[in-house]
């Protein structure tokens, strides 16, 4: 069930909103849970048993994980690496045991989202036989897969304590409003939630309006922009000049950012109106500077996952320069794994992985400057006039963080990666396909309407309008919500468009 | 309680109250605001008696109607019909209507609304206003009495040919009075005055919360809009079974136990069906293509686009999707021949007519507007025409009239704007280049020229053999207004010799019979064929026209001609047996003579 599909607007989402608010308190978590198993059993009735199993296995994991930790023991075990190689080690039972759980978790990810890929490759390197599995990824399984590892890493490290009501465990981890596209919520965010939240009139109508303006974004922006993307990118490659090449790419570009952040929007505005606080996902990823910058604001949920979970744990930034760069290399390979199981995503990781570490690398040769030359004033006069270079070259920076993140998402979108290499090359100038149609095939006013206000809104320009304190600030939120309101009827009606679907013989 | 909020309680308790008028009338909801509203006043006149493709009376009509269609033996039911369609004011017009026989036979004249029918297929009853009717001097109705489409105003006149009969009378829209609130009964005052009751209260209740304070009034609003358009929807009829603008059936409700199978797609059902029935959705779906068709320069539907500069209507994909390797076009090839020899067998010359596609004949239109490239419709047609010259090379006739048709365009439109039909002048063209064709092997079929035709002009679209006029098909792609942006008037053609042919109807099968020809065809094909009928069964004795598709068979059956059609073939006995397609039809040749 989609949340911009009818029978989630006005079916699912008035009945659970009612429900809600009419049950007593003590009724509500169990409400909302049953509400997100149906929700969930919807679309693939038959996987509510994987994801029944994952918050049983975490369950018992963290209670396990909890009991050993509070009894502080370990145990040494030697690894024969080979007859002349031993390794002594030791370990944590508590260690163990999150290790064991984690393992669990991925298990169930890796048969359903990696296993085909793996058999894939394995057949074509050693020219094997061996047969794929007949699977279908249940919906979000990347999503609650990582929420399951959170909650159990952080008993693990006891910044919660082991949720004792496996029912409160399995309404964190199945929440309809983040389950299927996030944003992830780290239990270590929500555990107060869970057991005390309160519902309140103003929470409900920031919930309903951060609702309605991600449904406008997905519905009137993405899909409008992600159609004439669709047509561009399916074309076949020698039939695509520079400037549809880059058309394609530039929609494909906001699509995908209206697309995930409207869903975001959506999701935490339902969290909101049935009183959940989720963290921000998304924080104007285009107006970044550098591709560091841009991490930091485009999915956030994840790249802070990332951090907490796997960059800091590898040691971070603490182990030095080099060990720095292989660990962000491994967390973008593993960013690009985790958007799915092709090479592209692989290969979209690493794209970003190699600036990244760019980056990291000029920066660290900027501070190293500037400590060993403090002390000097020319030194420092150096130092002021690199950073005013910096800000002159603001304008620069915007473009050179745009350019990457666009090739990125070529890279992203592209359905091979040959496909992919001959688009950028189209866009660049270097091949030339023969057209075949031209920009008015691609895109109207509509489109044009839509890709104007998508740019504009994907600045900061509006909410800082709507922060200027004044008289009229009362009359600016009564005429948002008025808009709000007229945003709601247009992305009903283009919903509603969608089912429009006439059966006239002809062609006869 | 203060005034201002009393005075609002009863302002918002009245406004409820005005809004429900409506349903204490006859016509409900829908029939009330249309009535209110309506334009239009019908006389409908229906002609029994012997039938023929020639007009059974003629009329002298004033005020002039905006609509005025015939029509015979639509639905197979040997009527003639003539529809008048009247302009309808707030006051009275008067009404003269002169009618000349010229067949005998029995009229009835029905005095009515209009037909409204909902978006799906809600039949509305829309009333007007008739008064003084007179035949040739005789009051039948003197006072003012409301008349709807269901319930009509009806008279039957037996007529000899040459009977002139004149009618008079007066209308209007219909003005409401008391005596229409016949809906007024005793326990629908009770549920009005408990509805009054609940919602006095509730409103006393809204407002005392938005005067509490420390709630932004303007959050109030939102919420208290937002959550009701939340659960409207779910409100709908969810028992309707078509939707008409749409033509299809709408989705059923999955059976509960669906839920439980193991493969089950139970949800994915069950969104369509709620997809299908929510209430509110045709007015949605209005307001969204309504935004859609004001912003855009073209607009485009899942099945077909419209340029609004030049009002031209297309079907995509544009180009044929006739992709074919070599052995499909022998496959082709081969049933074509193995139709010739059958129809050799039996002394049958066997035609094939293919109808070009309106969209390579208006090619530069696209090109120019719709950005796209002349080498697509090229590199289409080079393909398609393999297959023809396959099928020539085994001396089986193949007429396209491409570049005949491409030429006539220059002169007059040869195809409808809004429809994927030819007009009369292009279906002229067609039938020209087949009879030249035919003509080497049966020279004595004479060739009719539109010199042998009345012309008339219309806006309106006469593209199926019934001849009824209609404001065009592709309306229902984009969901827009019926009548076209810019009306473009057409020329239409009928053979001066009409009431010569004599027809017989059956749903899929008609019979033309001329007294005046020699020979016989079958003509089997699809709804372009039909066109064809306004000028073949002037060349020839008899015609039996088989329409192949729209017919309750599976699509993939509808074109195995020999399995389907063999024994009427053999029994009609034809001379000519023309195939008439459109390219597009081209893959369903690989079905011509499968027996499976």
């Amino acid at each position: 069930m989609l949340f911009s599909s009818t029978v989630f607007l006005f079916l699912f989402l008035p009945i659970v909103c009612a429900l809600h608010l009419l049950v007593r308190k003590e009724l509500k978590d169990y409400t909302l849970l049953l509400a997100s198993i149906f929700f969930y059993a919807w679309g693939e009735p038959r996987y509510v048993a994987v994801m029944l199993l994952t918050i049983i296995i975490n369950y018992v994991g963290a209670l396990w994980v909890a009991n050993l930790n509070s009894k502080k023991k370990t145990f040494g075990f030697t690894l024969f690496l080979s007859e002349r190689t031993k390794l002594n080690c030791s370990c944590s039972a508590a260690k163990l045991a999150l290790l064991l759980t984690v393992l669990g978790d991925l298990s169930f990810l890796f048969y359903f989202k990696y296993f085909n890929f793996f058999v894939e490759n394995i057949n074509a390197l050693f020219d094997g036989h061996i047969d794929f599995i007949k699977v279908i990824m249940p919906i979000g399984i990347s999503f609650y897969t990582f929420q399951a590892i959170s909650y159990v890493v952080d008993v693990y490290r006891e910044e919660v304590e082991p949720q004792k009501n496996i029912y409160k465990l399995a309404l964190y981890i199945t929440l309809f409003p983040q389950l299927v596209a996030g944003p992830i919520v780290k239990y270590h965010d929500v555990a107060d939630q869970i057991e005390h939240r309160t519902v309140d009139f103003e929470k409900v109508a920031y919930g309903v309006k951060r609702f309605i303006v991600g449904l406008a974004k997905k519905v009137l922006l993405a899909n409008t922009l992600g159609a004439v993307a669709d047509k561009v990118f399916t074309q076949p490659i020698d039939q695509l000049d520079c400037v549809t090449t880059w058309l394609g790419a530039i929609c494909y570009t906001f699509q995908i950012y209206y697309d995930f952040s409207g869903y975001s929007d959506m999701a935490i505005g339902l969290g909101s109106i049935l009183g959940f606080k989720f963290l921000e996902n998304f924080n104007y990823p285009y107006i970044s500077r550098s591709i560091t910058e841009f991490w930091r604001r485009w999915h956030i949920s994840l790249s802070t996952w990332f951090r907490e979970y796997i960059y800091i744990p590898l040691g971070g930034n603490r182990k030095g320069n080099l060990r720095c760069y292989a660990n962000l290399f491994i967390v973008f390979l593993i960013t690009g794994f985790w958007h799915g199981a092709t090479w592209s995503f692989v290969v979209w990781g690493l794209w970003n992985a190699v600036f990244i570490i760019i980056e990291k690398a000029g920066r660290n040769m900027t501070q190293n400057i500037g400590t060993k030359s403090s002390p000097d004033e020319a030194a420092s006069n150096l130092l002021q006039r690199y950073d005013k270079a910096i800000h002159l070259l603001a304008p620069l920076r915007h473009l050179y963080a745009l350019l990457v993140v666009i090739i990125g998402w070529v890279i992203f979108r592209a359905d091979t990666l040959s496909y992919a290499w001959h688009y950028l090359l189209t866009m660049f100038g270097v091949e030339r396909g023969e057209t075949m149609c031209h920009l008015i095939y691609y895109v109207d006013r509509i489109e044009i309407i839509a890709l104007t206000v998508g740019i504009v809104c994907s600045a900061p320009l509006c909410s800082k309008m709507l922060e200027v304190e004044g008289r009229s600030r009362q009359l600016r939120i009564a005429a948002v919500n008025l808009w709000l309101l007229a945003l709601f009827i247009l992305s009903a009606a283009s919903i509603a468009a969608s089912t429009y679907n006439p059966f006239i013989y002809f062609r006869f | 309680m203060n005034k201002k909020r009393i005075l609002g309680i009863v302002l918002l308790t009245l406004l409820i109250n005005l809004l429900c008028v409506p349903l204490w009338t006859e016509c409900g909801y829908g029939g009330f605001v249309r009535t209110l509203f309506s334009k239009e006043a019908r006389l409908d006149l229906l002609y029994f008696g012997k039938i023929t493709s020639a007009e059974p009376f003629q009329y002298k009509v004033s005020p002039k109607p905006f609509l005025a269609s015939w029509s015979y033996g639509a639905g197979g039911d040997n009527v003639h019909r003539a529809n008048l369609r009247l302009g309808v004011k707030g006051q009275w017009q008067r009404l003269s209507l002169q009618l000349k026989a010229q067949r005998d036979g029995t009229i009835d004249m029905l005095f009515r609304g209009p037909e409204v029918q909902g978006e799906y297929g809600t039949l509305y009853s829309v009333l007007i206003d008739w008064r003084n009717i007179k035949i040739n001097g005789k009051t039948i109705l003197p006072k003012c009495k409301a008349f709807s489409f269901k319930n009509p105003f009806k008279k039957q006149l037996s007529v000899k040919k040459g009977d002139v009969i004149q009618i008079e009378g007066e209308f209007r829209r219909h003005h409401f009075s008391i005596r229409d609130f016949t809906g007024l009964r005793s326990g629908m005052v009770w549920y009005l005055i408990t509805g009054n009751l609940l919602f006095f209260s509730l409103i006393y209740r809204l407002l005392s919360y938005i005067q509490g304070g420390g709630i932004r009034k303007s959050d109030v609003v939102l919420l208290a809009i937002f959550f009701p358009l939340l659960f409207i929807p779910m409100i709908g009829n969810f028992n309707r079974l078509k939707s008409v603008r749409e033509n299809r059936v709408l989705a059923g409700k999955p059976e509960l136990k669906e839920l439980f199978k193991e493969k089950s797609d139970y949800g994915r059902r069950y969104e369509k069906y709620f997809d299908d029935h929510f209430a509110g959705r045709a007015s949605l779906i209005k307001l969204h293509d309504a935004t859609q068709n004001k912003l855009n320069k073209i607009i485009r539907a899942k099945k077909a686009l419209y340029i609004k500069e030049s009002g031209w209507m297309f079907l995509t994909p544009l180009v044929s999707n006739c992709n074919w390797k070599s052995g499909m076009i022998r496959s082709a090839v081969h049933h074509l021949a193995q139709l010739n020899q059958f129809c050799s067998q039996n002394n049958i010359k066997f035609y094939v007519l293919e109808v070009p596609k309106k969209e390579s004949v208006y090619k530069e239109i696209i090109i120019d507007k719709y950005g796209f490239d002349n080498q697509i419709f090229i590199k289409t047609s080079q393909r398609q025409e393999t297959i023809r010259n396959e099928t020539r090379k085994r001396n089986i006739p193949w007429i396209y009239p491409y570049k005949e048709l491409c030429d006539a365009a220059k002169k007059d439109l040869v195809f409808f704007k809004w429809s994927w039909h030819w007009t009369d002048w292009g279906a002229f063209v067609g039938y020209r280049e087949l009879m030249l064709e035919v003509r080497k092997s049966f020279q004595d079929i004479p060739i009719i020229s539109l010199d042998d035709c009345r012309k008339s002009r219309s806006w309106l679209i006469r593209d199926t053999w019934d001849r009824a006029y209609r404001p065009g098909y592709f309306y229902a792609f984009f969901n827009i207004s019926n009548a076209p942006h810019n009306r473009t008037f057409y020329n239409y053609y009928d053979h001066k010799d009409c009431d010569k042919v004599m027809l017989k109807v059956e749903r899929y099968i008609k019979d033309f019979t001329y007294p005046e020809g020699k020979h016989k065809i079958m003509l089997m094909g699809t709804s372009q064929s039909d066109n064809l009928l306004q000028f073949l069964p002037f060349s020839v004795a008899q015609i039996k026209q088989i329409r192949l598709n729209k017919r309750p068979i599976e699509e993939k059956e509808q074109f195995k001609i020999l399995k389907l059609y063999r024994k009427a073939i053999l029994d009609f006995k034809p001379d000519i047996l023309v195939l008439c397609i459109t390219t597009d039809n081209l893959p369903q040749l690989l079905d011509l003579c499968s027996t499976k």
